[in-house]
């Protein structure tokens, strides 16, 4: 697997300058859930993007699925406009972008068997039987479901076996890119352990896309080559997996990643704390969205949105004073 | 390529006789209901064969007997046999419930369905949505007796019309309520995902929604086959029904009552026995089905006293 | 409990759980929830106990309680508080000595705070229904807790209502109710789960400290070792209602000893496992007894 992802070919998912604000009834005001978002995603690539509630992360999925109109930007799959289709047309995209939900007993209709529920998406494109039942058992052997559940209920079931059969069922039409919302929040450890390395496993035979949606940075370690943090409807920081976990470059990616908490007595761990709370995203502040929180801040912080902007390694941060964020080894001493 | 290995223990479902058995036997006035409904379906099955005279014969030597040996609920003013009414009756009345209420939810059901799914959506469907609970609105303004006897009186007096009528009257009861059930299944995750995996509305909507909004409509259906029964013989009681002789529980009544002020009530007081048998027959079993098919009630039912 | 535990422990535990048997008794028949729990938490210390969905977490919080929902019950077994055991207590005293001397909190703040009362005003209800204050000093009894769970300008944030605080700030009011009577033993059922990380950190090492500094004793019930390498003494790991190991802290994470723990531990860490990816197979549940493999260490033989 390449850290890089992308290699040179033309990425699978380009968003430019995504932003999507919610008006909000019978005011001139709006609620902006994402404001200018650009990123992509390679071919065999997995992006983490990685926010807390109210960052805008589940906005992002919702466009790039085509759930949601955008109120400005583009989003390119393949190359192609995808974001202002007609119906047709987007029903027809959904074969190629598929979504994996958080909740899987919840996306999953509890009066229908878990045959019925993998062999719909086959269904519904009018896959003739005899074939319908050889990918239903191929799917079920790629995403590793005993036979014995197919004609068992939702309930019936475990939540990790839940999940499969949601993955299962995204996998169905082959598509190019999967959105992965959270996947793995609603599970027990195990489960979501062996939920990763199926993901994993499934993208190295089968060559998809990942974009990884999630609040918790810890589940992006081991399966995503890249990781954008997102705050407040902006990526305050992007680069590859690793580099990120070892040194960060945002006070906000500092913070986050010094709340892990680790299954490890011997080291716990100093925290970068932020003060106060988020602030809200009817009325943003003028300058850096976490100015307010901030304890690196500067007058100058205040004085415009930051950019995105490359700092070498192929990493890109939005923080002015990105040198001075401490390390995280060095925290660690001194704790 | 790794391949399972596990397999999964089949869990134990309460099989679903099991669990009527239980409520039965847990809750005495149920079963009460269901021994009520079964009887008086047996009796109007076997109808012919069980009673001891014929319904539409008149005997002019007897009328108005009081109940005695030989007429156990008397006669009437015709001196026809009020018991061998009383269970002819059955028949039609439980025959014009059973289809008046099946017509109403086959019509108000999908309707409904459709009205939830897509209210407050644009395009075509949203606007057949709106006009449809607009309908709904203006045919429960009037009161559901006078629209059903406007509509017999419209069609004609027949059995047929009646169904018809009590089908009208009752599909937007059914409207309503899977409008309510779809409405808030629509926002359930496994219909985004049913939209994701590539479904087209209508399938969503019959597919997807339909399967888990019967429960309430049964429910429903089985209160509602009470209220069907005291309509049909409300509207013969007005003369808007079924017409004599044909034995039916409304018209006995609406005969037997010129009878009450002379002092012989027993031509108006069994047939309206069996309609109020009947109606609380049919609630008892709304009220152990809702028990049944309601996921949280259910936990009610236990299998030991705790 | 086995003898080299009973022996080992000091004169009075806190909490003593032992032997919990609670069953659920359905439609579909009876569930065993909790098969024989024995837990021990000694004074001013914090016990981690792991367990996955399905495990009893829950159903063991209720137990102690005494608060398990129909058609659950206790069927045997003993809850003891300071030397006074629970399941033997009248209904009134029981309702006593909630929120006094035994506390929960729970997870889904919204859920458990009346969201036509003050903040303030909660907290004062309890003040007075345990501490026998009287109106004015049970609000600044109040003013000063929730100033304890840093909550900002406690004074004016008295006044607001559950719906104008975030789920963080929710949660830490939820947290100062369960400890303004200042309760000798604290539950805490998958309290912080529901939180965005960086407010659970903040959220978690408030609780800690205010247990510390109220030597309140308590049983912290999650899913997420890491919340145990991190503010427990002791662990205990639960699953299918049994304990499967107990040990101290450091010895647990240094060497887990059962196949699940170590399976559980190892769901945690950060290696790339590459191929095993079928599901896990349910672990024997068979009756054997805990042996203590190092000191202070309990881990239930394998069949």
């Amino acid at each position: 697997m390449s850290p890089e992802g992308g290699n040179g070919t033309a990425p699978v998912l380009e968003v430019v300058d995504l932003v999507k604000h919610y008006p909000i009834a019978h005011s001139r005001a709006f609620v902006a859930a994402v404001n200018g978002v650009s990123f992509t995603i390679g071919k065999g690539e997995t992006l983490g993007l990685v926010g807390e509630s109210g960052s805008g992360k589940s906005t992002v999925a919702r466009c790039v699925l085509n759930l949601t109109a955008l109120t400005r930007g583009r989003i390119l799959f393949d190359g192609r406009d995808i974001s202002r289709l007609g119906a047709a047309e987007a029903r027809a995209l959904r074969r190629r972008i598929q979504l994996v939900f958080q909740e899987p007993f919840d996306s999953l209709n509890p009066r229908m068997t878990i045959g019925s529920a993998i062999a719909e998406p086959l269904v519904v494109r009018k896959v003739e039987k005899a074939e319908r039942r050889r990918r239903v058992a191929e799917l079920r052997d790629l995403v590793h479901l005993p036979e014995s559940v197919l004609d068992l209920y939702p309930h019936e079931i475990s939540g990790g076996l839940q999940q499969r059969v949601g993955i299962a069922r995204a996998i169905a039409t082959n598509p190019t890119l999967l959105v992965l919302d959270e996947p793995t929040s609603a599970l027990d450890p195990r489960a979501r352990r062996q939920i990763i390395d199926l993901l994993i496993e499934l993208q190295r035979e089968l060559e998809m896309s990942y974009l990884f949606i999630t609040h918790d940075l810890n589940t992006l370690r081991h399966i995503s080559h890249r990781i954008a943090v997102m705050y407040l409807g902006l990526i305050v920081e992007e680069g590859p997996t690793q580099a990120i976990f070892e040194e960060q470059r945002h006070p906000y990616t500092r913070a986050l990643l010094s709340s892990v908490l680790y299954p490890d007595p011997e080291t716990r761990r100093a925290r970068f704390e932020l003060r106060g709370e988020i602030p809200s995203p009817i009325d943003l502040p003028l300058g850096c969205y976490l100015a307010s929180r901030c304890p690196l801040v500067v007058d100058e912080c205040r004085a415009g949105i930051p950019p995105l902007l490359a700092i070498g390694d192929g990493r890109t941060s939005a923080c002015i004073r990105h040198e001075l964020v401490p390390n995280a080894r060095e925290a660690e001493t001194a704790a | 390529m790794a391949t399972a290995v596990v397999e999964v223990a089949r869990p134990r479902r309460a099989g679903k006789l099991e669990l009527f058995l239980l409520v039965l036997r847990q809750r005495k006035l149920f079963a009460f209901g269901y021994l009520l409904i079964t009887a008086i379906v047996v009796l109007a099955l076997f109808a012919p064969l069980i009673v001891p005279y014929d319904p539409e014969t008149a005997d002019p030597a007897i009328t108005l007997a009081a109940p005695s040996g030989s007429h156990w609920l008397g006669t009437d003013i015709s001196g026809m046999d009020i018991l061998s009414r009383v269970i002819s009756s059955a028949r039609i009345d439980l025959l014009i419930a059973v289809l008046g209420t099946l017509f109403s939810v086959l019509v108000g059901g999908p309707l409904g369905l459709i009205a939830g799914y897509f209210s407050g959506t644009r395009g075509l469907w949203g606007w057949v949505s709106e006009g449809m609970m607009r309908v709904a609105d203006v045919l429960q303004a009037f009161p559901v007796f006078v629209l059903a006897i406007a509509l017999v009186a419209a069609l004609g007096q027949s059995a047929r019309n009646v169904i018809i009528a009590i089908a009208f009257v009752n599909a937007p009861i059914y409207l309503r309520l899977l409008r309510t059930q779809a409405l808030s299944l629509r926002e359930r995750r496994f219909v985004d995902a049913a939209r994701v995996a590539g479904n087209g509305e209508l399938r969503i909507v019959f597919r997807h929604i339909l399967p888990n909004a019967v429960a309430p409509a049964i429910i429903q259906a089985s209160v509602n086959m009470g209220w069907a029964v005291l309509l049909t013989a409300g509207l013969s009681f007005v003369g808007a029904g079924v017409r004599v002789p044909t034995p039916e529980w409304g018209s006995m009544i609406a005969v037997g009552a010129q009878n009450m002020i002379t002092g012989q009530w027993w031509p108006a007081l069994f047939p309206g026995i069996a309609i109020a048998v009947t109606v609380l027959g049919f609630a008892l079993i709304g009220d152990s089905l809702e028990l049944m098919l309601d996921p949280v009630r259910r936990r009610q039912i236990v299998r030991e006293r705790g | 409990m086995s003898a080299a535990e009973a022996a080992a422990a000091p004169a009075t535990a806190a909490l003593e759980v032992d032997d919990l048997h609670t069953c659920f008794f359905t439609a579909a028949g009876v569930v065993k929830a909790l098969n024989g729990v024995s837990l021990r938490v000694e004074p001013g210390r914090m016990l981690g106990l792991v367990g996955e969905s399905g495990a009893g977490k829950t159903t063991l919080a209720h137990s102690i309680m005494r608060v398990v929902p129909p058609p659950g019950r206790v069927v045997r077994g003993s809850t003891v508080l300071f030397g006074r055991d629970l399941q033997k207590l009248s209904e009134d005293e029981l309702r006593n000595l909630r929120g006094k001397e035994i506390a929960m909190i729970v997870p889904n703040p919204r859920a458990e705070l009346n969201p036509l009362l003050s903040i303030g005003e909660q907290l004062a209800n309890v003040a007075r229904a345990h501490l026998r204050l009287e109106k004015r000093a049970a609000r600044e009894r109040a003013v000063e807790m929730l100033a304890q769970v840093k909550i900002p300008d406690p004074k004016r944030r008295a006044d607001a209502y559950p719906h104008e605080l975030s789920g963080g700030m929710a949660q830490r009011v939820v947290i100062a109710m369960a400890l303004i009577a200042e309760p000798r033993v604290t539950i805490s059922d998958d309290a912080t789960s529901g939180l965005d990380v960086t407010v659970q950190a903040q959220v978690l090492d408030l609780t800690l400290s205010l247990l510390r500094d109220h030597g309140s004793a308590s049983l912290m019930i999650t899913r997420d070792l890491g919340i145990v390498a991190n503010y427990c003494d002791h662990v205990a790991v639960l699953y299918r209602g049994r304990v499967l190991e107990s040990a101290d802290v450091r010895s647990f994470f240094a060497s887990p000893r059962h196949p699940y723990s170590i399976e559980l531990l190892s769901a945690f860490s950060y290696e790339p496992r590459g191929e095993a990816a079928a599901p896990s197979l349910p672990y024997d549940a068979e009756e054997l007894e805990m042996r203590e493999v190092a000191p202070g260490h309990l881990v239930r033989d394998v069949a």
